[in-house]
Protein backbone atom coordinates (compact mmCIF):
# COMPACT_ATOMS: atom_id res chain seq x y z
CA UNK A 1 0.00 0.00 0.00
CA UNK A 2 1.37 3.11 -0.91
CA UNK A 3 1.66 6.22 1.13
CA UNK A 4 1.14 8.47 -1.69
CA UNK A 5 -2.19 10.22 -2.05
CA UNK A 6 -4.16 9.83 -5.34
CA UNK A 7 -3.83 13.29 -6.67
CA UNK A 8 -0.30 13.24 -6.74
CA UNK A 9 0.81 11.79 -9.57
CA UNK A 10 -1.13 14.02 -11.67
CA UNK A 11 0.07 16.89 -10.09
CA UNK A 12 3.78 15.76 -10.64
CA UNK A 13 2.56 15.23 -13.91
CA UNK A 14 1.53 18.91 -14.35
CA UNK A 15 4.49 20.44 -12.66
CA UNK A 16 6.83 18.01 -14.99
CA UNK A 17 5.08 19.91 -17.95
CA UNK A 18 4.97 23.25 -16.36
CA UNK A 19 8.22 23.57 -14.51
CA UNK A 20 10.88 23.05 -17.55
CA UNK A 21 8.67 25.78 -19.68
CA UNK A 22 9.28 27.98 -17.04
CA UNK A 23 12.69 27.33 -16.08
CA UNK A 24 13.51 27.62 -19.64
CA UNK A 25 11.84 31.07 -20.28
CA UNK A 26 14.00 32.17 -17.34
CA UNK A 27 17.45 30.86 -19.21
CA UNK A 28 16.44 33.44 -21.68
CA UNK A 29 18.05 36.18 -22.12
CA UNK A 30 15.18 38.29 -22.53
CA UNK A 31 14.06 37.19 -19.29
CA UNK A 32 17.08 38.95 -17.57
CA UNK A 33 16.71 41.80 -19.91
CA UNK A 34 12.91 42.10 -18.78
CA UNK A 35 14.29 41.72 -15.54
CA UNK A 36 16.64 44.61 -15.53
CA UNK A 37 14.15 46.77 -17.64
CA UNK A 38 11.52 46.62 -14.59
CA UNK A 39 14.46 47.16 -12.07
CA UNK A 40 14.96 50.38 -13.88
CA UNK A 41 11.16 51.21 -14.28
CA UNK A 42 10.29 50.43 -10.81
CA UNK A 43 13.26 52.64 -9.83
CA UNK A 44 12.31 55.54 -11.61
CA UNK A 45 8.48 55.41 -10.76
CA UNK A 46 10.19 55.23 -6.94
CA UNK A 47 12.61 58.19 -7.49
CA UNK A 48 9.53 60.19 -8.76
CA UNK A 49 7.20 59.72 -5.98
CA UNK A 50 9.98 60.56 -3.94
CA UNK A 51 10.87 63.79 -5.15
CA UNK A 52 7.67 64.88 -5.01
CA UNK A 53 7.41 63.85 -1.55
CA UNK A 54 10.85 65.36 -0.49
CA UNK A 55 9.77 68.50 -2.34
CA UNK A 56 7.29 68.89 0.12
CA UNK A 57 9.01 68.51 2.84
CA UNK A 58 12.33 70.89 2.29
CA UNK A 59 9.04 73.69 1.93
CA UNK A 60 8.58 73.33 5.24
CA UNK A 61 12.96 72.67 5.50
CA UNK A 62 12.69 69.64 6.99
CA UNK A 63 14.86 66.68 6.23
CA UNK A 64 13.32 64.06 4.39
CA UNK A 65 13.67 59.89 5.27
CA UNK A 66 15.97 59.97 1.86
CA UNK A 67 17.89 62.59 3.39
CA UNK A 68 18.60 60.87 6.59
CA UNK A 69 19.69 57.37 4.51
CA UNK A 70 21.76 59.10 2.30
CA UNK A 71 23.55 60.76 5.24
CA UNK A 72 23.59 56.97 6.94
CA UNK A 73 25.21 56.12 4.18
CA UNK A 74 28.34 58.64 4.23
CA UNK A 75 28.73 57.80 7.56
CA UNK A 76 28.59 53.88 7.08
CA UNK A 77 31.16 55.00 4.47
CA UNK A 78 33.69 56.51 7.24
CA UNK A 79 32.68 53.91 9.48
CA UNK A 80 33.89 50.91 6.80
CA UNK A 81 37.24 53.41 6.54
CA UNK A 82 37.69 53.44 10.21
CA UNK A 83 36.95 49.68 10.40
CA UNK A 84 39.58 48.79 7.79
CA UNK A 85 42.32 51.31 9.15
CA UNK A 86 41.76 49.41 12.41
CA UNK A 87 42.53 45.83 11.32
CA UNK A 88 44.95 46.87 8.86
CA UNK A 89 46.65 48.52 12.24
CA UNK A 90 46.17 45.54 13.72
CA UNK A 91 47.56 43.44 11.50
CA UNK A 92 50.61 45.77 11.42
CA UNK A 93 50.92 45.59 15.03
CA UNK A 94 51.00 41.68 14.85
CA UNK A 95 53.46 41.72 11.97
CA UNK A 96 55.84 44.30 14.75
CA UNK A 97 55.28 42.49 17.68
CA UNK B 1 -12.81 -13.01 -10.08
CA UNK B 2 -11.71 -9.67 -8.58
CA UNK B 3 -10.17 -9.85 -5.40
CA UNK B 4 -12.15 -8.67 -2.34
CA UNK B 5 -11.03 -5.65 -0.54
CA UNK B 6 -9.88 -5.91 2.73
CA UNK B 7 -12.02 -4.90 4.90
CA UNK B 8 -8.89 -3.96 7.89
CA UNK B 9 -7.02 -2.70 5.63
CA UNK B 10 -9.59 -0.16 4.40
CA UNK B 11 -11.05 1.18 7.84
CA UNK B 12 -7.25 0.72 8.95
CA UNK B 13 -6.60 3.17 6.17
CA UNK B 14 -9.93 5.68 6.83
CA UNK B 15 -8.89 5.21 10.49
CA UNK B 16 -5.19 6.41 9.63
CA UNK B 17 -6.58 9.57 7.73
CA UNK B 18 -8.43 10.44 10.22
CA UNK B 19 -5.56 10.93 12.65
CA UNK B 20 -4.07 12.48 10.17
CA UNK B 21 -5.71 14.84 8.96
CA UNK B 22 -6.64 15.74 12.89
CA UNK B 23 -2.61 16.04 12.88
CA UNK B 24 -2.66 17.94 10.00
CA UNK B 25 -5.28 20.17 11.20
CA UNK B 26 -3.34 20.73 14.60
CA UNK B 27 0.38 21.93 12.92
CA UNK B 28 -1.66 23.75 10.30
CA UNK B 29 -2.97 25.95 13.18
CA UNK B 30 0.55 25.51 15.06
CA UNK B 31 2.30 26.93 11.49
CA UNK B 32 -0.19 29.93 11.03
CA UNK B 33 -0.19 30.95 14.56
CA UNK B 34 3.52 30.81 14.02
CA UNK B 35 4.20 28.34 17.50
CA UNK B 36 6.68 26.00 17.88
CA UNK B 37 8.83 27.19 15.21
CA UNK B 38 12.28 25.05 14.69
CA UNK B 39 14.82 26.00 16.89
CA UNK B 40 18.22 26.03 14.65
CA UNK B 41 21.69 26.74 15.03
CA UNK B 42 21.84 24.76 18.63
CA UNK B 43 24.73 23.62 18.74
CA UNK B 44 27.01 25.52 21.85
CA UNK B 45 29.12 28.37 20.64
CA UNK B 46 30.93 31.72 21.85
CA UNK B 47 31.98 34.64 19.98
CA UNK B 48 35.56 35.10 20.32
CA UNK B 49 35.95 38.11 17.69
CA UNK B 50 33.63 40.78 16.53
CA UNK B 51 34.60 43.54 13.82
CA UNK B 52 32.21 45.48 12.17
CA UNK B 53 28.61 42.76 11.63
CA UNK B 54 31.23 40.31 11.36
CA UNK B 55 31.60 37.96 14.82
CA UNK B 56 33.82 34.93 14.55
CA UNK B 57 32.50 31.87 16.81
CA UNK B 58 34.36 29.09 18.35
CA UNK B 59 31.88 25.88 18.80
CA UNK B 60 31.99 24.71 22.55
CA UNK B 61 33.75 21.20 22.48
CA UNK B 62 35.14 19.05 25.53
CA UNK B 63 36.55 16.56 23.31
CA UNK B 64 38.80 18.47 20.78
CA UNK B 65 41.45 15.72 19.65
CA UNK B 66 42.48 16.43 15.93
CA UNK B 67 45.00 19.55 15.02
CA UNK B 68 44.97 21.65 13.48
CA UNK B 69 41.61 23.86 14.15
CA UNK B 70 38.82 24.03 11.60
CA UNK B 71 37.58 27.94 10.19
CA UNK B 72 34.85 27.82 8.24
CA UNK B 73 34.20 30.61 6.43
CA UNK B 74 30.16 31.41 5.31
CA UNK B 75 28.85 32.64 2.30
CA UNK B 76 27.68 36.35 2.36
CA UNK B 77 24.56 35.13 0.98
CA UNK B 78 21.66 33.67 3.19
CA UNK B 79 22.35 32.78 7.33
CA UNK B 80 25.03 30.38 8.20
CA UNK B 81 22.65 28.73 10.47
CA UNK B 82 22.12 26.28 7.38
CA UNK B 83 25.42 24.51 8.29
CA UNK B 84 24.05 23.55 12.35
CA UNK B 85 20.39 23.13 11.15
CA UNK B 86 19.13 21.14 13.90
CA UNK B 87 20.28 18.27 16.20
CA UNK B 88 20.72 15.18 14.37
CA UNK B 89 21.27 17.23 11.07
CA UNK B 90 23.88 19.57 11.69
CA UNK B 91 27.89 19.78 9.61
CA UNK B 92 28.92 21.53 12.65
CA UNK B 93 27.81 18.47 14.93
CA UNK B 94 29.78 16.19 12.86
CA UNK B 95 32.85 17.86 12.43
CA UNK B 96 32.48 18.27 15.55
CA UNK B 97 32.06 14.72 16.54
CA UNK B 98 35.12 14.01 14.86
CA UNK B 99 37.17 15.76 17.15
CA UNK B 100 37.80 19.30 15.68
CA UNK B 101 37.92 22.42 17.25
CA UNK B 102 35.81 24.05 15.06
CA UNK B 103 35.35 28.19 14.44
CA UNK B 104 32.73 29.74 12.34
CA UNK B 105 33.23 33.19 10.64
CA UNK B 106 29.58 34.64 10.15
CA UNK B 107 29.71 37.87 7.90
CA UNK B 108 26.09 39.09 10.05
CA UNK B 109 23.37 41.48 8.23
CA UNK B 110 24.94 44.30 6.12
CA UNK B 111 23.49 47.60 6.97
CA UNK B 112 24.57 50.93 5.08
CA UNK B 113 27.76 50.79 6.96
CA UNK B 114 28.73 48.08 4.95
CA UNK B 115 27.64 49.43 1.30
CA UNK B 116 30.81 50.44 0.08
CA UNK B 117 31.96 46.99 1.16
CA UNK B 118 34.10 45.16 -1.31
CA UNK B 119 35.67 41.67 -1.58
CA UNK B 120 38.89 43.27 -0.08
CA UNK B 121 37.30 43.83 3.11
CA UNK B 122 36.64 39.92 3.62
CA UNK B 123 39.57 38.64 1.81
CA UNK B 124 42.33 41.01 2.94
CA UNK B 125 40.90 42.00 6.49
CA UNK B 126 38.40 40.46 7.82
CA UNK B 127 39.47 36.96 7.01
CA UNK B 128 42.92 37.37 7.64
CA UNK B 129 41.69 38.87 11.16
CA UNK B 130 39.81 36.34 12.24
CA UNK B 131 42.66 33.35 11.33
CA UNK B 132 44.97 35.19 13.48
CA UNK B 133 42.67 34.98 16.09
CA UNK B 134 41.55 31.27 15.82
CA UNK B 135 45.22 30.48 15.67
CA UNK B 136 45.70 32.68 18.89
CA UNK B 137 42.76 31.26 21.31
CA UNK B 138 43.32 27.51 19.81
CA UNK B 139 47.36 27.87 19.78
CA UNK B 140 47.65 26.61 16.38
CA UNK B 141 50.15 27.91 14.27
CA UNK B 142 48.12 27.21 11.07
CA UNK B 143 44.76 25.89 10.20
CA UNK B 144 42.00 24.09 7.85
CA UNK B 145 39.96 26.62 6.17
CA UNK B 146 36.66 25.96 4.98
CA UNK B 147 34.82 27.79 2.40
CA UNK B 148 30.76 27.62 1.82
CA UNK B 149 29.26 28.39 -1.78
CA UNK B 150 30.28 32.02 -1.75
CA UNK B 151 32.53 31.49 1.38
CA UNK B 152 34.48 29.15 -0.91
CA UNK B 153 35.07 32.08 -3.55
CA UNK B 154 36.46 34.79 -0.46
CA UNK B 155 38.76 31.38 0.82
CA UNK B 156 40.07 30.98 -2.69
CA UNK B 157 40.62 34.69 -3.28
CA UNK B 158 42.13 34.56 0.39
CA UNK B 159 44.47 32.05 -0.18
CA UNK B 160 45.50 32.90 -3.66
CA UNK B 161 46.21 36.56 -2.26
CA UNK B 162 48.00 35.70 0.73
CA UNK B 163 50.18 32.90 -0.33
CA UNK B 164 52.13 33.04 3.26
CA UNK B 165 48.74 32.36 4.69
CA UNK B 166 49.00 29.83 7.64
CA UNK B 167 46.37 26.90 5.72
CA UNK B 168 46.98 23.31 6.13
CA UNK B 169 44.22 22.48 3.79
CA UNK B 170 41.79 24.49 1.97
CA UNK B 171 38.60 22.70 1.32
CA UNK B 172 35.94 24.50 -0.20
CA UNK B 173 32.12 23.22 -1.32
CA UNK B 174 29.45 24.26 -4.56
CA UNK B 175 31.69 27.44 -5.74
CA UNK B 176 32.01 28.79 -9.14
CA UNK B 177 34.85 29.26 -10.87
CA UNK B 178 33.16 29.89 -14.91
CA UNK B 179 31.28 33.00 -13.60
CA UNK B 180 29.83 33.21 -17.67
CA UNK B 181 27.86 29.35 -16.95
CA UNK B 182 26.45 30.67 -13.57
CA UNK B 183 22.75 30.20 -15.45
CA UNK B 184 19.73 32.67 -14.85
CA UNK B 185 21.56 34.19 -11.99
CA UNK B 186 24.43 34.65 -13.68
CA UNK B 187 22.58 36.50 -16.91
CA UNK B 188 20.88 38.50 -14.61
CA UNK B 189 23.73 39.93 -12.49
CA UNK B 190 25.43 40.46 -15.68
CA UNK B 191 22.33 42.26 -17.60
CA UNK B 192 20.95 44.72 -14.75
CA UNK B 193 22.53 47.75 -13.42
CA UNK B 194 23.06 47.32 -9.57
CA UNK B 195 22.21 51.23 -8.91
CA UNK B 196 18.93 50.24 -10.03
CA UNK B 197 18.13 47.67 -7.84
CA UNK B 198 20.60 48.96 -4.93
CA UNK B 199 18.07 50.00 -1.42
CA UNK B 200 17.96 53.21 -0.01
CA UNK B 201 20.78 51.80 2.28
CA UNK B 202 22.96 51.30 -0.28
CA UNK B 203 22.87 47.32 -0.31
CA UNK B 204 20.97 45.14 -2.55
CA UNK B 205 17.83 44.26 -0.78
CA UNK B 206 17.27 40.53 0.63
CA UNK B 207 13.96 40.66 -1.22
CA UNK B 208 15.63 41.10 -4.38
CA UNK B 209 18.16 38.24 -3.72
CA UNK B 210 15.10 36.25 -2.84
CA UNK B 211 13.43 37.08 -5.62
CA UNK B 212 16.09 36.27 -7.74
CA UNK B 213 16.84 32.61 -6.09
CA UNK B 214 13.47 31.91 -6.48
CA UNK B 215 13.21 32.84 -10.26
CA UNK B 216 15.70 29.91 -11.15
CA UNK B 217 13.13 27.54 -9.71
CA UNK B 218 9.53 29.13 -10.88
CA UNK B 219 7.71 26.18 -9.65
CA UNK B 220 9.58 25.00 -6.84
CA UNK B 221 7.42 26.78 -3.83
CA UNK B 222 4.32 25.23 -4.96
CA UNK B 223 5.44 22.39 -4.92
CA UNK B 224 7.02 22.46 -1.23
CA UNK B 225 3.71 23.77 -0.37
CA UNK B 226 1.96 20.40 -1.79
CA UNK B 227 4.75 18.17 -0.79
CA UNK B 228 3.89 20.18 3.10
CA UNK B 229 -0.07 19.60 2.39
CA UNK B 230 0.95 15.58 2.14
CA UNK B 231 3.00 15.28 4.68
CA UNK B 232 1.63 17.78 7.38
CA UNK B 233 0.68 15.50 9.80
CA UNK B 234 4.14 13.95 10.63
CA UNK B 235 5.81 16.47 13.41
CA UNK B 236 9.36 15.44 12.43
CA UNK B 237 8.75 16.60 8.65
CA UNK B 238 6.68 19.75 9.65
CA UNK B 239 9.89 20.82 11.88
CA UNK B 240 12.38 20.17 8.95
CA UNK B 241 10.48 21.91 6.89
CA UNK B 242 10.34 25.32 8.57
CA UNK B 243 13.89 25.10 8.94
CA UNK B 244 14.61 24.64 5.34
CA UNK B 245 12.33 26.46 4.65
CA UNK B 246 12.50 29.57 6.78
CA UNK B 247 16.36 29.60 6.35
CA UNK B 248 15.61 29.94 2.12
CA UNK B 249 13.31 32.28 2.66
CA UNK B 250 15.91 34.38 5.71
CA UNK B 251 18.17 36.38 2.78
CA UNK B 252 20.79 39.27 3.78
CA UNK B 253 21.17 42.54 2.04
CA UNK B 254 24.21 42.25 -0.29
CA UNK B 255 26.25 45.21 -0.55
CA UNK B 256 26.55 46.88 -3.46
CA UNK B 257 29.89 47.27 -3.65
CA UNK B 258 30.44 43.02 -3.98
CA UNK B 259 27.00 43.01 -6.02
CA UNK B 260 28.99 45.10 -8.69
CA UNK B 261 32.11 43.50 -8.53
CA UNK B 262 30.69 40.13 -9.01
CA UNK B 263 28.95 41.61 -12.18
CA UNK B 264 32.09 42.26 -13.33
CA UNK B 265 33.01 39.13 -12.30
CA UNK B 266 30.18 37.85 -14.38
CA UNK B 267 31.70 40.03 -17.32
CA UNK B 268 35.39 39.58 -17.26
CA UNK B 269 35.15 35.85 -15.83
CA UNK B 270 38.39 36.29 -14.22
CA UNK B 271 39.11 32.86 -12.88
CA UNK B 272 38.59 31.33 -16.12
CA UNK B 273 41.02 33.97 -17.85
CA UNK B 274 43.52 33.94 -15.12
CA UNK B 275 42.93 37.50 -15.16
CA UNK B 276 41.94 37.75 -11.12
CA UNK B 277 42.57 41.33 -9.43
CA UNK B 278 42.26 41.03 -5.51
CA UNK B 279 42.96 44.17 -3.26
CA UNK B 280 45.26 45.64 -6.74
CA UNK B 281 47.19 42.81 -7.18
CA UNK B 282 47.06 40.20 -9.94
CA UNK B 283 46.33 36.86 -8.47
CA UNK B 284 46.66 33.25 -10.12
CA UNK B 285 44.60 30.45 -8.50
CA UNK B 286 47.80 28.08 -10.05
CA UNK B 287 49.43 30.08 -7.20
CA UNK B 288 46.77 27.66 -4.38
CA UNK B 289 49.50 24.70 -3.44
CA UNK B 290 47.45 23.92 -0.30
CA UNK B 291 45.97 20.42 0.22
CA UNK B 292 42.63 21.14 -1.60
CA UNK B 293 39.35 19.32 -2.15
CA UNK B 294 36.63 20.67 -3.74
CA UNK B 295 33.00 19.27 -3.15
CA UNK B 296 30.06 19.97 -5.70
CA UNK B 297 26.79 18.70 -6.85
CA UNK B 298 25.11 17.68 -9.79
CA UNK B 299 21.71 19.17 -9.38
CA UNK B 300 23.18 22.48 -7.99
CA UNK B 301 20.59 25.02 -9.63
CA UNK B 302 22.41 27.94 -7.96
CA UNK B 303 25.87 26.96 -8.69
CA UNK B 304 25.71 24.97 -11.59
CA UNK B 305 28.52 22.29 -12.57
CA UNK B 306 29.11 23.46 -15.44
CA UNK B 307 30.15 26.56 -13.38
CA UNK B 308 32.03 24.97 -10.21
CA UNK B 309 33.85 22.08 -12.18
CA UNK B 310 36.87 23.55 -13.68
CA UNK B 311 38.14 24.64 -10.64
CA UNK B 312 39.76 21.40 -9.68
CA UNK B 313 41.74 22.40 -12.89
CA UNK B 314 42.68 26.28 -11.90
CA UNK B 315 44.29 25.48 -8.54
CA UNK B 316 47.89 24.53 -8.74
CA UNK B 317 47.59 21.80 -5.48
CA UNK B 318 49.84 19.33 -5.94
CA UNK B 319 47.26 16.98 -3.93
CA UNK B 320 43.40 17.99 -5.08
CA UNK B 321 40.59 16.19 -4.54
CA UNK B 322 37.33 16.44 -6.26
CA UNK B 323 33.88 14.87 -4.80
CA UNK B 324 30.80 14.85 -7.03
CA UNK B 325 27.52 14.34 -5.71
CA UNK B 326 24.50 13.87 -7.18
CA UNK B 327 22.36 16.24 -4.67
CA UNK B 328 21.61 19.67 -4.96
CA UNK B 329 23.02 22.81 -3.51
CA UNK B 330 21.86 22.46 0.24
CA UNK B 331 21.54 18.68 -0.18
CA UNK B 332 25.64 18.47 -0.08
CA UNK B 333 25.68 19.83 3.85
CA UNK B 334 22.04 18.83 5.05
CA UNK B 335 20.39 15.40 4.63
CA UNK B 336 21.13 12.11 3.99
CA UNK B 337 23.43 12.26 1.08
CA UNK B 338 25.20 14.05 3.70
CA UNK B 339 25.52 12.27 6.16
CA UNK B 340 26.37 9.48 4.07
CA UNK B 341 28.67 10.80 1.45
CA UNK B 342 29.86 14.31 1.95
CA UNK B 343 30.84 14.65 5.52
CA UNK B 344 32.58 11.32 5.57
CA UNK B 345 34.45 12.54 2.87
CA UNK B 346 35.10 16.13 3.77
CA UNK B 347 36.09 14.79 7.23
CA UNK B 348 38.29 12.09 6.34
CA UNK B 349 39.98 14.54 3.94
CA UNK B 350 41.00 16.82 7.14
CA UNK B 351 41.87 14.03 9.46
CA UNK B 352 44.43 12.31 6.63
CA UNK B 353 46.04 16.28 6.59
CA UNK B 354 45.54 16.82 10.26
CA UNK B 355 47.13 15.29 13.24
CA UNK B 356 45.47 13.22 16.71
CA UNK B 357 46.61 15.37 19.86
CA UNK B 358 46.47 13.64 22.82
Amino acid sequence: MTDKPKWRPTYDAVEGMVAPRLEALVRTDQFSHTTAVMARARRLVADQVNGVAARFWHLLNLPTGTDIRRLRIQVGALDREVRRLSLQLDRQARQQG
Amino acid sequence: MAPTPNAMSVLDRVRREVERNALRARNGIRMAAGIARPHVGQSPKEIVWRAGRTELWRYRSDHVRMSPPLLIVYSLFNRSYILDLRPGNSFVEHVLDAGFDVFLLDWGIPDERDANNRLEDYVDDYLPAALERVRRVSESSVVNLLGYCFGGVLSLLYAAHHLDAPVRSLTILTTPADFQRLGPLGDILGAIDIDTVQDVDGNVPAEVILQGFRSLRPTAEITQYVDLWERLWSDEYVAAYQAMTGWAAEQVPLPAGVARQLAQMVHENPMMTDRLVVGGDRVHLSAVTAPFLHVLAKRDHIIPEASSAPLIGLVGSPDRHELCLDAGHVGLLVGKTAARTTLPTIIDFLKQRSEVVS
